[in-house]
């Protein structure tokens, strides 16, 4: 396991630095004076000297000594400087990324639990009335785009019933869970509805796949109840590719996620993208998506260990 | 004369086969009505997509226009229908550039094999960290918003499936018997990658292409809403959105927002039933 677990780490490892280089060279061709975005904007008084700045932040170095500095500051947590506001970028983005966290983890919650009961519904019956109206669902949820339904949604539940607020994340000034869950309901509801068809397809396909196997049929020979057949034979074994499409739909996640921000006004790191790039501010792009793939990239290692965990086949590949 | 003869049969019985599939029908259906609808555009509007009235602005659904006008009085019916021969265009593009590169660097990896094999595969690992929304706000962001631009940055960021599909394919093709007499006979690398394997690897490549169109239409549709995708000046069917953003015109003009976001869905849900039963067809196992 350890062996295993090592040579994933170093498989890994070029991917993060190669992801940085693309990340830096990003940097490189955005249009602006690198300097801007290096240090801190107060610094930058009337008699400043630019040149000897220039020659402290080694910007007259060769390119590659260039990129080590860049990396080194990253690793020490220096993300630079925003170009529009010259805040300081980790500042920003520690105060955006709860609010991301909360939706994105609420919908991936919500998605995991009614996509795996869907599918586990939809192929105890395969090709019956509950199944179609499962398949149905499933086609609509990866068909509909999300930010359409989220105004549906708003139109709807927010306008004309108003059984929820139309968007933002709190009221100002309160601070109770109650308001917190009303707010976060229908974007978490909405994000999570293209995952939950994924989830749920996926789910059955590979149900159905597995009630196929010689296994399933020892144990129903055996007199084991069709329930207990269902819930300890084979969806132990079904749930494993789920796990694999729940990582593969983490960078889908993401993307959803910035769009859904915008339309319920949602307070995260995906506006904060699109302010971002309306206002053409470089470095914040560039930064932001060097964490998001990273995070990606370490969500994808993490599910990796638990399938090795979960399924010794994997080990020995 | 034979082999022609023979591959009409199979077209005919794949036809046949398809035909028994409903949903797939009903999706083709809705892809050849709202396509032919776009392309004729021209005869089923008079309204021209870009003709501001100021003197009609906002107006609700009547006989005069079909599906309202917008807050500077152009005909959403005819903005629909034009906006929607760019973005099926923009997404088919698309599609067909990422499967391009994809069946390329698929092939090419799967059959090499050794380093190039491992570039490209750690260079997939790379495109497949970065979600895809950013990597084209990025691209944008650096580039300008541009029909061209748009369409190579869902290139770029979307071959790895048909990479990854390709690739496969060669890995268990490239040792068969049939593929060491042609090197046996000296035929050149490129000759039997491309003449002689490819077309056997070839055929899952095209359910992915339409459900990859069906992804791009939307992934348009949700850049033009943001305003991020084509210049907010031309119609397609993500900026005719655009104007939703604003709580006002969800709350109180409907159709500016609820039309052309039905259509969408309703292409994009024919689009994926459609590809869903072609996979049914060539690959029953799944």
């Amino acid at each position: 396991m350890l062996s295993y677990f090592i040579k994933r780490l170093l498989a890994v490892i070029p991917i993060l630095v190669l992801t940085s280089i693309i990340v830096f060279a990003g940097l490189q061709l955005a249009p602006g004076d690198p300097l801007t975005h290096l240090i801190d904007p107060m610094e930058m008084t009337a008699d400043f000297d630019r040149e000897a700045l220039e020659e402290e932040y080694g910007l007259n170095d060769p390119i590659y000594v260039q990129y080590f500095s860049w990396a080194g500051s990253l690793i020490q947590g220096e993300l630079g400087y925003s170009l529009v506001n010259g805040a300081k970028i980790s500042d920003v983005i520690f105060r955006r990324l709860p609010a991301t966290f909360e939706l994105a983890g609420a919908a991936l919650f919500i998605s995991s639990i009614l996509g795996i009961l869907l599918g586990l519904i939809s192929s105890i019956k395969p090709n019956s009335s509950i199944d179609y109206f499962g398949q149905g669902f499933g086609v609509l949820g990866v068909s509909i785009p999300d930010f359409f339904l989220g105004i549906c949604a708003i139109q709807i539940f927010a306008v004309t019933l108003g059984w929820f607020p139309v968007g933002g994340r709190l009221e100002y000034g309160t601070e109770g869970f109650l308001d917190r869950a009303d707010h976060l309901i229908m974007p978490a509801l909405i994000l999570g509805f293209s995952l939950t068809a994924a989830v749920m397809r996926f789910t059955r396909g590979s149900m159905l796949d597995i009630l196929n196997k010689d296994y399933i049929k020892t144990a129903r020979s055996k007199g084991i109840p069709e329930r207990v057949v269902y819930a300890k034979h084979a969806l132990r074994n079904a749930l494993m590719p789920v796990v694999l499409i729940l990582m593969f739909r983490l960078p889908f996640l993401v993307g959803g996620t910035i769009v859904i921000e915008r339309v319920f006004n949602w307070p995260g790191m995906g506006s904060m993208i699109i302010e971002a790039v309306t206002g053409n501010d470089y470095p914040v792009i560039m930064v932001t998506t060097l964490l998001v793939s990273y995070v990606i990239l370490l969500a994808s290692l993490l599910v990796d260990l638990i399938t090795a965990l979960l399924d010794p086949r994997v080990r020995f590949e | 004369m034979k082999s022609v003869t023979t591959r009409s049969s199979i077209v005919q019985k794949q036809w046949s086969n398809l035909k028994r599939n409903r949903l797939a029908v009903f999706g083709l259906f809705i892809i050849v009505v709202l396509g032919l609808a776009t392309i004729f555009a021209d005869l089923l509007t008079s309204y021209s997509p870009n003709g501001v009235d100021l003197s009609n602005r906002v107006q609700p659904p009547s006989t005069e226009h079909f599906l309202g006008t917008d807050k500077l009085g152009r005909d959403v019916f005819s903005r629909v229908l034009y906006g929607g021969r760019l973005s099926i265009t923009i997404g088919l593009c698309g599609a067909l550039g990422a499967a391009f590169l994809g069946v390329i660097f698929g092939s090419i990896g799967g059959y090499f094999g050794g380093w190039v094999d491992r570039i490209l595969l750690r260079l997939s690992e790379v495109v497949m960290s970065f979600p895809a929304l950013v990597l084209i706000m990025i691209f944008i962001a650096i580039f300008g918003q541009d029909v061209f631009n748009l369409i190579i940055v869902f290139a770029v960021t979307g071959w790895i499936g048909e990479y990854r599909l390709v690739r496969g394919r060669f890995l268990s093709l490239k040792n068969e018997y049939f593929v060491e007499s042609c090197r046996a006979y000296g035929m050149s690398n490129l000759r039997i990658i491309f003449g002689q394997i490819l077309p056997n690897a070839i055929t899952p490549v095209i359910v992915s292409v339409t459900l990859a169109t069906a992804l791009y239409v939307i992934a348009e549709a949700g850049l033009g809403y943001l305003g991020l995708g084509v210049p907010p000046t031309t119609p397609t069917w993500g900026n005719i959105l655009n104007s939703a953003q604003s709580i006002d015109v969800v709350r109180e003009y409907w159709w500016l927002w609820l039309f052309p976001g039905s259509v969408i869905s309703l292409f994009v849900l024919g689009v994926n039933t459609f590809g869903d039963g072609l996979r049914d067809l060539i690959d029953p196992n799944q």
